[in-house]
């Protein structure tokens, strides 16, 4: 410690020190140009959070619009096949059971007997095959009958008798 | 307190008409008191002008309330100060020193005279760092000339008459350090 000083002057001489101690060259540039750009920082920051909030909450309306639209669809009965007899519950019950009730009422209604009735009429329906082409032996007959030979006929009445107690009338000219 | 006045005026003159900050003149306003306190702690011109910079983005965090202050002259300075007394806890003494040394040699002087300078405030700012808190953190604030007493007693939390009792109290038992510093150097010489 230096003898030819006293303790207040040394006091002093540290706070002039410390009074006296100036800023950095270009402090007060640089620390404003900090702050514009963490403001700008936050601020993108800021919209950056906005757009996704909004991208999230577009893509969650969509999703919702798309449930929406969709669930009917998949609710709806499947559409009715062209020729398959689907008997209502109106057609198989007798007109004096077709009243006015409750839905829960007419659903107890249609139980096991109802059901067996339907099958029972669906099975005895009848699917009539599309017109085929004649075989070779029938087109040969064809061809025998049209000629209306008398010889040729009787003995083809004859074989028809011996074949089969069926009726069978066999017309000359007749189309088939 | 003339300058108190003047840059609060400035200030004012210098908010936006649409209370938007002017970021310019607040930096223009407080930079220079922002520095000076928190050198007074750390005594080392980066790490002050970092913590300036920390103390400004800390109150534009909160633009409403910083409208709001009254006064901001202590209030930007105690933001400052506690960011710098937090600093100075992570920061090595030696590290201290050394930048202390360094900013009086920058000087005018000669280099000798710089050196011997230095030795003797570093000297005394130790013994300011091994006082009581409270008188520390007093004596620190009254070094930097721009702070009133009512300043500091405002950034403190404490009366102006406290501030006073603590600076005098601070003065006296730096005073008795330095003597008693000065005796053993002088037992050491005579040895």
């Amino acid at each position: 410690m230096n003898e030819e000083r006293t303790p207040q002057e040394l006091v002093a001489e540290a706070m002039r020190f410390l009074a006296n101690s100036e800023p950095p060259f270009g402090m007060e540039r640089r620390i404003a140009s900090q702050i514009h750009q963490a403001q700008a920082l936050q601020a993108g920051s800021r919209t950056r959070r906005w757009q996704l909030a909004l991208f999230a909450s577009a893509t969650l309306a969509a999703t919702a619009l798309c449930v929406f639209l969709v669930r009917p669809a998949a609710r709806a009965p499947a559409p009715q096949q062209h020729g398959v007899f689907q008997p209502s519950i109106a057609e198989l019950q007798p007109s004096a059971a077709v009243s006015p009730k409750p839905k829960q009422r007419a659903r107890r209604i249609v139980s096991a007997p109802v059901q067996r009735h339907a099958n029972i009429a669906e099975d005895q329906r009848s699917f009539p095959a599309p017109p085929q082409p004649l075989t070779e032996q029938e087109r040969v007959l064809q061809r025998v009958v049209e000629q209306n030979q008398p010889e040729t006929m009787k003995a083809l009445k004859l074989i028809a008798s011996n074949d089969g107690p069926e009726h069978v009338s066999i017309q000359p000219g007749e189309p088939r | 307190m003339a300058f108190a006045i003047e840059d609060s005026l400035r200030w004012v003159a210098s908010e936006k008409a649409d209370g938007e900050i002017d970021i310019e003149a607040l930096v223009a306003d407080f930079s220079r008191l922002l520095y000076r306190v928190a050198y007074s702690v750390l005594r080392d011109a980066a790490e002050a002008e970092d913590v300036v910079q920390e103390a400004f983005l800390r109150s534009l965090q909160d633009p409403a309330r910083l409208r709001a202050v009254r006064d901001k002259r202590p209030w930007m300075a105690r933001i400052a100060f506690n960011l710098a007394l937090d600093r100075k806890r992570r920061l090595r003494p030696a590290q201290l020193d050394d930048a202390a040394m360094d900013s009086l040699v920058a000087r005018d002087v000669p280099v000798d005279q710089a050196l011997e300078q230095s030795r003797r405030v570093n000297t005394v700012l130790t013994l300011v760092d091994a006082l009581p808190a409270r008188e520390r953190e007093v004596m620190l604030l009254a070094g930097v000339e721009e702070l009133s007493v009512a300043e500091i007693a405002a950034m403190l939390d404490r009366s102006e008459n406290s501030v006073r009792s603590l600076l005098f109290r601070g003065r006296a038992h730096l005073q008795e350090r330095i003597e008693r510093a000065q005796r053993s150097a002088r037992k050491e010489g005579a040895r």
